[in-house]
């Protein structure tokens, strides 16, 4: 038997799949094992790169799958040998599978981004350019450090403060702090799907209330940042 | 520009520059300003720098070598410089040994400056993710 191409874990093993065609155009197909399956399509000519393409084509098939029935999305990529491979990764993970279908069932992702102002250059007689002397240019690496310290601090502090005010609406969230300098948040949050229009409006108002950030919210998505395995892994 | 096509590298966790002939029936922004040229270039940003493999094309090899070897010197450099700032903020080091030592540190930061130039390399292609600890660059 040949390898297959991992979509997502599912439960309704047993329901058909409303979706047609998968990546290559290959036929997608269920390999179940108890209350769960793996949506897969056969992989004929070796792995698939990571084109634009065939990340949106895999992308589509796991909404489609979300629309019909609850789903663990698989990051791009993921390729299972044969059939047997993807039974014993379905009975070795099983518990695991089962535990987040549950947690994410009615539930969507809704990914957050918030850009701040960009940092202010530093004064002129606190740069390095304008040093010669092994003092002057210690002294002023040290303010640079003591300035991306405090810069981080307020960062820490305004995010903490932005995540309050959503995280009463969602299930679950993560955050990265300045992923990079103006981008002052970078978030997921685990959001029931009857709410999405409640954290939408929350978001509105937390731009509303605060022009000088820009905020990007988009959803819903696949639950990518809420999966994890029992080693602690993602699928 | 849509959700789908700004996301698109998270979708993957890969660098995948999203075509323009890519759309999406539902664009899927909840709430969004009107130019999102700021989101688009940070995103990019975000998911661009990291230095994780080698180039084994033969004709970059040797841009891809000092790139990783250039990071691990930047990695130490940046080490040792922090290291030389606490001991100057604690003040465990005299007015001799702050001179020298950042004489040390202004030359080492020059000579990497111009092997940066030499092969043709930016401060994101020396770029490390250290984890809590942020990104080396």
């Amino acid at each position: 038997m040949g390898a297959f191409y991992l979509y997502a874990i599912t439960d309704q093993p047993d329901r058909p799949l409303g979706v047609g065609a998968g990546l290559a155009g290959a036929p997608l197909q269920s390999i179940a094992y108890r209350g769960i399956a793996a949506v897969v399509s056969p992989l004929a000519d070796g792995p698939l790169p990571p084109t634009a393409e065939n990340v949106m084509l895999h992308e589509r098939v796991i909404e489609a799958l979300m629309a019909e029935r609850t789903a663990l999305p698989a990051r791009f990529g993921m390729v299972l040998k044969s059939q047997q491979a993807a039974l014993d990764e379905l009975a070795r993970r099983y518990d695991a599978y089962a535990a987040n279908l549950g947690r994410v069932r009615g539930r969507v992702e809704l990914g957050l981004r918030v850009l701040w102002r960009a940092p202010a250059p530093l004064p002129a007689e606190l740069t390095r350019d304008q040093r010669s002397d092994g003092r002057s240019y210690l002294t002023a690496r040290l303010a640079e450090e003591r300035r991306a310290q405090a810069e981080r601090r307020a960062a820490e502090g305004q995010a903490a403060a932005l995540a309050a005010g959503l995280a009463g609406l969602a299930i679950d969230h993560t955050a990265e702090v300045l992923v990079t300098p103006r981008m002052l948040l970078k978030a997921a949050y685990l959001v029931e799907q009857s709410q999405v229009g409640a954290f939408q409006q929350a978001v509105q108002a937390q731009q509303a209330r605060d022009a000088e950030l820009r905020f990007l919210c988009t959803g819903p998505w696949p639950v990518y940042h809420f999966v994890t395995a029992t080693d602690g892994g993602s699928i | 520009m849509n959700a789908v096509q700004l996301e698109l590298p998270w979708l993957a966790e890969l660098s995948v520059a999203a075509g323009p002939e890519l759309t999406m029936a539902s664009p899927k922004l909840l709430c969004a300003p009107d130019d999102l040229a700021e989101f688009t270039a940070e995103i990019e940003r975000a998911h661009n720098p990291l230095p994780s493999r080698v180039n084994v094309d033969p004709e970059n090899v040797e841009r891809g070598l000092s790139a990783l070897v250039l990071t691990v010197i930047e990695l130490l450099r940046q080490l040792m410089e922090r290291q030389a700032l606490r001991r100057m903020e604690a003040g465990t080091i005299d007015d001799e040994q702050i001179e020298r030592l950042g004489q040390a540190f202004l030359k080492l930061e020059q000579r990497m400056v111009e092997l940066k130039q030499i092969f043709n390399l930016r401060d994101e292609d020396l770029n490390l993710d250290l984890g809590p600890l942020g990104k080396l660059m």
